[in-house]
């Protein structure tokens, strides 16, 4: 076995699903004995065999992707609860495997995948599908970049043809349950150190979270980074509608035009929330230079 | 959109621009001991820059690194002991 073969093999064995109860499978997909593999590149020791060298890569490898999807989706867990969650992360996983060299995106399609497993959770599906959108809203605001925002000599020739751009970290979410008050809360109730836990078996046995009660009522979200902190801030339809207008690469004229469409605000109605929109929106820097490539 | 109303529109966005920016530029400016008015907009607070562990500090990191079956038999026993820690502290010795 060369050194790449020697990688590929170790690879796979590393990165094969466990078992229910998080064992190294005895068989691999071919129907190869995972002994007789494990055997055939790892030396056993005086206390442990070829088989359960290899089963400690193999099950770290598992508890590592899965403490990664966990600990980006707290409130996710507090809405299913401890075993359902884990079943969740681990069918997930399944289906999406780590493809990158970082685990920051690991969970990135969670959110979109929930849409397809209404069974995880029947009853309240389309409420864990908007905790699981805001909870990735505050993965891409935590690290996503940071552009200078623009000043004033920035605006000398604007006009309804002119394109404004938005921070990268900047995310507007449209949500059916003002699920914040939810995610808030469990963030309240629980210490970073919990939800960073990184083994699924290891897990202390999670404190029993008091979530708030959730009727249907519309929200409108930017979650946003200010000053290297995480912030959610409620925003009204209309400005959804032309932040997320701008977001989409619409020119400011047409930006203005969908944010009021259908509205029975009066044009000075208009134009007084017009103002008060991009005032906020410029005084926290969310309009910026593009990056230049 | 008529006309007239477009350019109250524009004129109001171009307004609120203006002001925002002056409020940004002004709150950057002001003495460390006044809290900017910006921080109140900003929304509710969800997490610091510096939180008790540094988020992910441990992605992609492998704890057992080096501590192979052999010195440290068992499983994941070596988790937790610090092998990843990203604030200078050493891992405690088993």
């Amino acid at each position: 076995m060369n050194l790449l073969e020697l990688q590929r093999r170790m690879a796979e064995d590393v990165t094969r699903p466990l078992t229910p109860d998080f064992q190294m499978q005895l068989k691999a997909s071919d129907g190869r004995s995972t002994q007789e593999l494990a055997n055939s590149y790892i030396k056993p020791n005086d206390r442990l065999s070829s088989f359960d060298r290899l089963e400690i890569y193999n099950r770290q490898y598992w508890f590592r992707v899965i403490g990664a999807v966990s600990e980006d989706f707290p409130a996710v867990g507090a809405v299913l609860g401890a075993k359902k969650f884990d079943a969740m992360v681990l069918a997930y996983l399944r289906e999406n495997p780590s493809t990158s060299f970082t685990l920051r995106n690991l969970g990135s399609k969670l959110p979109k995948w929930l849409e397809a497993h209404p069974e995880l959770s029947p009853r309240r599906h389309k409420l864990l599908l908007d905790v699981a959108r805001l909870e990735w809203a505050y993965v891409e605001a935590f690290d996503g970049a940071d552009l200078p925002p623009l000043t004033a000599a920035d605006f000398g020739d604007l006009g309804g043809a002119s394109k404004l751009h938005l921070q990268p970290h900047l995310q507007l979410l449209d949500l059916r349950y003002p699920v914040d008050e939810l995610v808030l809360a469990v963030h309240r109730q629980t210490a970073p150190s919990d939800i960073m836990s990184n083994a699924v078996t290891e897990r202390k046995q999670p404190k029993r979270i008091s979530l708030p009660a959730m009727r249907r009522s519309q929200i409108h979200l930017a979650v946003h980074r200010y000053d290297n902190s995480v912030y959610y801030r409620r925003i009204d339809q209309e400005a959804f509608r032309l932040l997320s207008a701008l977001q989409g690469g619409a020119l400011l004229g047409e930006a203005l035009e969908i944010a009021f469409t259908g509205s029975a605000l009066s044009p000075e109605d208009q134009a007084a929330k017009i103002q008060e929109y991009f005032a906020h929106a410029a005084e926290l820097g969310w309009f910026c230079k593009l990056q230049e490539s | 959109m008529k006309n007239s109303a477009q350019s109250l529109a524009l004129a109001a966005a171009f307004a609120g621009l203006l002001g925002g920016t002056a409020v940004r530029m002004n709150a950057q400016t002001a003495p460390a001991n006044n809290t900017p008015t910006t921080t109140a907009h900003a929304g509710v607070l969800i997490a610091q820059d510096k939180p008790d562990v540094p988020k992910h500090s441990c992605k992609g990191k492998n704890d057992c690194k080096g501590q192979g079956g052999g010195k440290h038999p068992g499983k994941n026993d070596c988790k937790g002991k610090g092998g990843c820690a990203t604030d200078g502290s050493k891992p405690s010795l088993a």
